[in-house]
């Protein structure tokens, strides 16, 4: 399954988070998304599927909306910015109510939560949990469904060690299966080690898409290469709707 | 949809919140019949006026939490970001909203059986107390409490849809208890004519009030009925235009 997201744009009141933004996830690859904090790129992840609608454009999953999907989370598995469970529900619920909700077998729960090695803690509230257990909570939910697109929103978040390794290899491992993977990150050199293609946001607008070889063509790291897309000066920077180069346009 | 229902039949069930508010208006059903009960004299505990004004006061408890509940659910939902996961499971926000209102009906028919139980309950052994007899099988008993389980059905659903339009959690509790206890009983004196149509006394017709200045059972009913639709269209309507947020 590939994703063609077309022309999305997203305004919030008068603030356009998201310009014209165009790009691919094609299947058997790993797509990186990055972008400094406040560029858009939760915002465009979530009109991706139809968590928020957009001003303008589309998102297409082999054609189909995410809407459109006959069986969503099967298609397509998300971790977004919050992990979306009551806080006094353990794991093994909330994945229970999510399958229950999506119409997916419950013998997908503890497989998922073995997965993600919430095993042993799955009868905890989330609420108690500390940030990396919440984070592979969020990514068992991802994956009770088998989708064949993942939609990650600084998956990596809270990780220790041993699980950004295990994710980094599960992402390649899912590309090589011919899955499509979207990764957004800000650790660029974890991330120079897993994706094929990058997509680099600045002011909600795309300032790159290809593959990673096209934009490491000079010396010097991808990270050096990607940092030089995002700044370009050395104060720290973060997007606001003063500095957006585009003026919000609302017609 | 059918999903839907179940899996928010199961948040309802395993959120302590809403076992909260359910022991929390069957306690305020029981209080405030018994206070009603006993400001009368034991000579005045044979008429009907007395029993209707008791019951009146505990149909009221049933129909406020039966509202709060809706409103803490829907709110919840986007407060703990649940509303994410509903719509990654079931797109269609109009499936989403419906299957939270048939859920938040079914909780209002929970509260109106126990509010209806509570009351039972109370007049049974206020009256044995007082060694009075009672028919609890009469009409003056009957028919408040049938009509406080169809209302609080129907005030469940607003409670759903004015918390999904709302979403603020804080914002849309006050705003609907202020609408029910603050705004609506002064309308309805000062003003009948207005007062009587809003969802509030709308709700107080279908218990059978005795009040003069409400509409009759199955008018009020009609109306409460169109404030529901209103109020659960209000949250879908809402939920498509900002999404999950
Ligand atoms: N609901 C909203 N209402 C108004 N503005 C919003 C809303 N959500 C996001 N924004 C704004 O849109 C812009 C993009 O935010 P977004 O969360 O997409 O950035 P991001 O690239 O994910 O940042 P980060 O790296 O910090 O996660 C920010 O300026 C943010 O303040
Ligand atoms: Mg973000």
């Amino acid at each position: 399954m590939s994703v063609v997201v077309d022309g999305l744009t997203k305004d919030f009141g008068a603030f356009r988070a998201v310009d014209d933004v165009s790009f691919g996830v094609p299947s058997g690859q790993v797509t990186g998304f990055v972008g400094v904090n406040g560029s858009g790129k939760t915002t465009t992840m979530r009109v991706m599927l139809g968590l928020l609608a957009p001003t303008a454009g589309s998102t297409t999953f082999d054609g189909r909306t995410y809407s459109d999907l006959p069986h969503p989370r099967r298609s397509v598995g998300a971790v977004v910015d919050r992990i979306g469970a009551h806080p006094g529900h353990s794991a093994r619920r909330h994945l229970t109510m999510v399958a229950t909700s999506a119409g997916l077998s419950l013998g997908r729960v503890d497989a998922a939560l073995d997965e993600v090695g919430l095993l042993d803690v799955a009868d905890r509230p989330i609420g108690r949990y500390s940030m990396g257990m919440t984070q592979r909570c969020a990514l068992a939910v991802a994956l009770l469904g088998e989708p064949e697109t993942l939609i990650l929103d600084e998956p990596a978040n809270g990780l220790d060690p041993a699980g950004i390794r295990w994710l980094r290899d599960r992402m390649r491992a899912w590309a090589d299966e011919g899955r499509a993977v979207m990764v957004s990150s800000h650790q660029l050199a974890e991330l120079a080690v897993v994706v094929d293609r990058l997509v680099v946001l600045r002011d909600g607008g795309v300032v790159f898409v290809g593959s990673v070889d096209a934009l490491q063509s000079g010396p010097g790291s991808l990270e050096d290469a990607v940092f030089d897309l995002l700044v370009d000066d050395s104060s720290v920077p973060v997007a606001t709707p003063t500095q957006n180069s585009t003026p919000a346009v609302t017609s | 949809m059918s999903r839907g229902v179940r899996v928010d039949a199961l948040n309802a069930i395993s959120t302590p919140t809403a076992w909260i508010l359910l022991a929390a208006s069957m306690v305020m059903a029981a209080g405030s019949l018994t206070a009603n009960l006993l400001a009368f004299e034991v000579d005045e505990l044979t008429a009907r006026a007395t029993l209707q004004q008791a019951m009146h006061a505990s149909t009221v408890a049933t129909l406020t939490f039966s509202l709060v509940a809706g409103l803490v659910s829907a709110t919840s939902d986007y407060r703990f970001g649940r509303i994410d996961q509903l719509l990654l499971s079931e797109p269609s926000h109009r499936a989403v909203v419906a299957a939270k209102a048939l859920v938040g009906a079914g909780v209002g028919v929970i509260y109106g059986l126990f509010g209806g139980i509570v009351a039972v309950a109370v007049l049974r052994v206020f009256y044995s107390v007082r060694d009075v007899p009672v028919d609890l099988t009469s009409t003056v008993v009957i028919e408040p409490l049938v009509g406080a389980v169809l209302a609080s059905a129907l005030f469940g659903m607003i409670g759903i849809g004015m918390g999904t339009a709302i979403r603020n959690q804080p914002a849309a509790v006050a705003g609907g208890l202020a609408m029910l206890l603050v705004v609506q009983p002064p309308m309805l004196i000062g003003l009948p004519e207005v007062g009587r149509w809003l969802p509030g006394a709308a709700g107080l017709s279908m218990t059978f009030n005795p009040d003069d200045a409400l509409l009759g059972a199955l008018q009020g009913g009609c109306v409460l009925v169109a404030w529901t639709a209103l109020a659960v269209i209000a949250g879908w309507r809402r939920l498509v235009a900002l999404g999950a947020g």
